[in-house]
């Protein structure tokens, strides 16, 4: 993703590495055939899907029996969806009649680095009730924007991921979080 | 209602009741005609429903058997932990309520005996006195991963609020686990706990301000902090004396002692190492080397003159990554206060960063830029970092002290060129017949499955 520039002339590269996606194809599907006949697949009878790999977006999609398809590994939206076009064409090609509906993007993973340390517990006690750290149990503290249903994980290296339900979340996530951080980066003496 | 005898024959049956049993008897005869079930069942209960066997029709009801268990173990934690009477009533009480919460109630016994540990670590931390959760862990035997998946669902469930606690709470109450007052052990060994506490407290904060605590289990480091301070008290005696032993000595009990040791050695290491940047800054050293093992002697001194040596150490690292820019630095920092943070990257920082970006000018333009910048800069009161001239260097490389993790950070992953992808395109059909198997594939893959299956039989 092209760095996010903001009002103070900061650039963050914001790396997308993770896309999710569901949609359906609307027809029974039948996972033996598609093990079968499939050269990417891995047919799970003890869990009831399939998964099948694709390489050109590097995508790995689980098939179930009642026709709904979750797709992950995309690294945009739009790689997310031609993935998911292509695999509905190779369920098409091997037989079955998909008609590629309902896709919609579930979740976006990203990682953002800033280019400084964070005291953590200072900023845990600055956003008490919405951010939570607790050492032992995670290294990092986790932030929770309810109305952008984005959660940030910050450690204390500076790095943080970010998930939410589409990336322009991702990114008002981080513009959000960015002067949060930037205050908590007091250095010793 | 059955209309005649089987026996006799006759028409006279009669309703007659044995205790609660509904009976038709003949009058003639007096044989018995039929009988009503006696028992409870399904057809006779008015609702049609079965009373199940955890619904108890007591009068006065008892407590759970396991809400009694578990109460007694809270107080048993309560007692080994040595907390006060208020705080032991707090934590029952606060069981009682977590205990009959419908997100607890239905749990298996084993998270219920975790519930009562945590209940014990929330009310430590409510009245200030913190204890960690590997103790928890290793009084209930748990797996520290339950403990904070049944400690976050609690803290959920009665929505509390959690306190954070610094690591510097939880030492004292750490440190009177160590037997080491000088009745106990000879006296090479021992020292007394308040000295301890103190030297412990002041290697713990160094710890903080130097990276080694934010993010990690705080239990290895105490320990570790404990370790170095007690070698440090009596250097020439006890600086041969390895971990295990000191362990052994002190008679650690098993909440105070650390699970893991390799991890104990790994931040008595990273100790050691901040001491030895601190100790090289010693005047009276004269540029003497300092080894991690022997640091132990001049802990003291380090310690006591803490926060110029830390100034002096930071001062010198900058002036030996930046020698160009030395001079500016050096005459600039002579008119400043001693309170300054030369380690505070900012807005200089990232807008030169910017311009770097955009000018495809060579090193010396960005040099005369950065070097007008902290001129700016100095004048008001803070030291800014220099910013290396040229190249795509890690913003790490400019802190003396860092994070661990951020020293061995991966390069950052250059996978293959972002394809300009639009979710649209055509998709042609020879991509997809790469997806599938042709007919004669299938025969082949069948035919070898068959072999192997028959190999195996």
């Amino acid at each position: 993703m092209e760095p996010v520039e903001q009002s103070n002339d900061v650039a963050l590269d914001i790396i997308i590495t993770n896309v999710v996606s569901v949609f359906r194809t609307r027809c029974h599907l039948n996972l033996r055939t598609i093990g079968l006949e499939g050269n990417n697949v891995i047919y799970k009878p003890e869990v009831g899907k399939v998964l099948m790999k694709l390489r050109k977006p590097r995508i790995t999609a689980s098939i179930w029996s009642s026709g709904k398809i979750i797709c992950t590994g995309a690294t945009s939206e739009d790689e997310a969806k031609l993935g998911a076009r292509r695999l509905a064409r190779c369920l098409q090609k091997i037989g079955f009649k998909v008609r590629f509906s309902d896709f919609k993007v579930v979740n976006v993973l990203a990682v953002c680095s800033m280019p400084f340390q964070i005291r953590l517990i200072e900023f845990t006690k600055n956003n008490r009730p919405i951010a939570s750290y607790e050492p032992e149990i995670h290294p990092a503290a986790s932030y929770r924007i309810k109305n952008l249903r984005a959660t940030v994980q910050v450690f204390s290296t500076g790095n943080i991921t970010v998930t939410g339900p589409n990336v322009q979340n991702v990114a008002l996530a981080v513009e959000y979080i960015y002067p949060l951080l930037l205050e908590c980066q007091k250095t010793l003496v | 209602m059955p209309s005649s005898c089987p026996e006799c024959g006759s028409s006279n049956v009669v309703e007659d009741d044995l205790y609660s049993q509904k009976q038709w008897v003949c009058e003639d005869c007096g044989s018995l005609v039929s009988e009503g079930v006696f028992t409870t069942t399904l057809s006779d209960e008015q609702q049609s429903r079965t009373i199940p066997y955890y619904i108890s029709t007591e009068v006065t009801k008892r407590p759970c058997a396991n809400l009694v268990k578990g109460l007694g173990r809270v107080r048993a934690l309560c007692r080994i932990l040595r907390l006060s009477s208020d705080m032991e009533m707090g934590a029952v009480s606060l069981f009682e309520r977590a205990y009959n919460h419908p997100t607890f109630i239905h749990v298996r016994l084993l998270k219920k005996e975790v519930l009562g540990g945590c209940c014990v670590l929330i009310t430590c931390r409510q009245k200030n006195c913190p204890i960690t959760m590997g103790t928890i862990s290793s009084l209930l035997d748990a797996d520290s991963a339950l403990i904070g998946m049944v400690y976050q669902d609690l803290i959920k469930a009665l929505s509390i609020e959690p306190t954070t606690t610094s690591i510097s709470d939880m030492l004292e109450s750490y440190c009177y686990g160590y037997k080491l007052s000088p009745g106990e052990v000879s006296e090479v060994f021992a020292e007394p706990t308040r000295r301890l506490v103190e030297r412990s407290a002041a290697l713990v904060e160094l710890a903080a301000d130097t990276w080694l605590v934010t993010g990690r289990h705080p239990l290895p480091i105490l320990m570790a902090c404990v370790y170095v301070a007690w070698q440090s008290l009596k250097p020439m005696d006890r600086m041969k004396c390895t971990l295990n032993k000191f362990c052994q000595i002190s008679r650690l009990s098993k909440e105070v002692c650390a699970e893991r040791k390799d991890t104990v050695q790994k931040r008595i290491s990273e100790l050691r190492h901040v001491l030895c940047k601190l100790g090289r800054e010693l005047p009276w050293l004269r540029g003497d080397t300092v080894e991690p093992s022997t640091v132990a002697r001049l802990v003291d001194d380090i310690l006591k003159h803490r926060q110029t040596l830390m100034l002096k150490a930071l001062r010198h690292y900058e002036q030996e990554a930046e020698p160009d820019l030395s001079d500016c630095t050096a005459t600039d920092e002579a008119d400043q206060l001693p309170i300054t943070d030369p380690a505070a990257p900012s807005q200089p920082l990232l807008t030169s960063k910017l311009d770097q970006k955009d000018q495809l000018s060579g090193k010396d333009m960005d040099i005369l830029k950065t070097s007008g910048q902290s001129e700016l800069k100095c004048g008001d009161k803070a030291v800014e970092e220099s910013v290396p001239p040229a190249g795509q260097e890690h913003w790490g490389k400019r802190h003396l002290f860092l994070p661990p993790s951020v020293r061995t950070e991966k390069r950052p992953r250059v996978d293959a060129p972002e394809l300009t992808v639009t979710g649209y395109e055509e998709i042609s059909d020879s991509e997809i017949e790469a997806y599938i198997r042709s007919p004669e594939e299938v025969r082949r893959y069948l035919a070898v499955k068959r072999k192997l299956k028959d190999d195996e039989d």
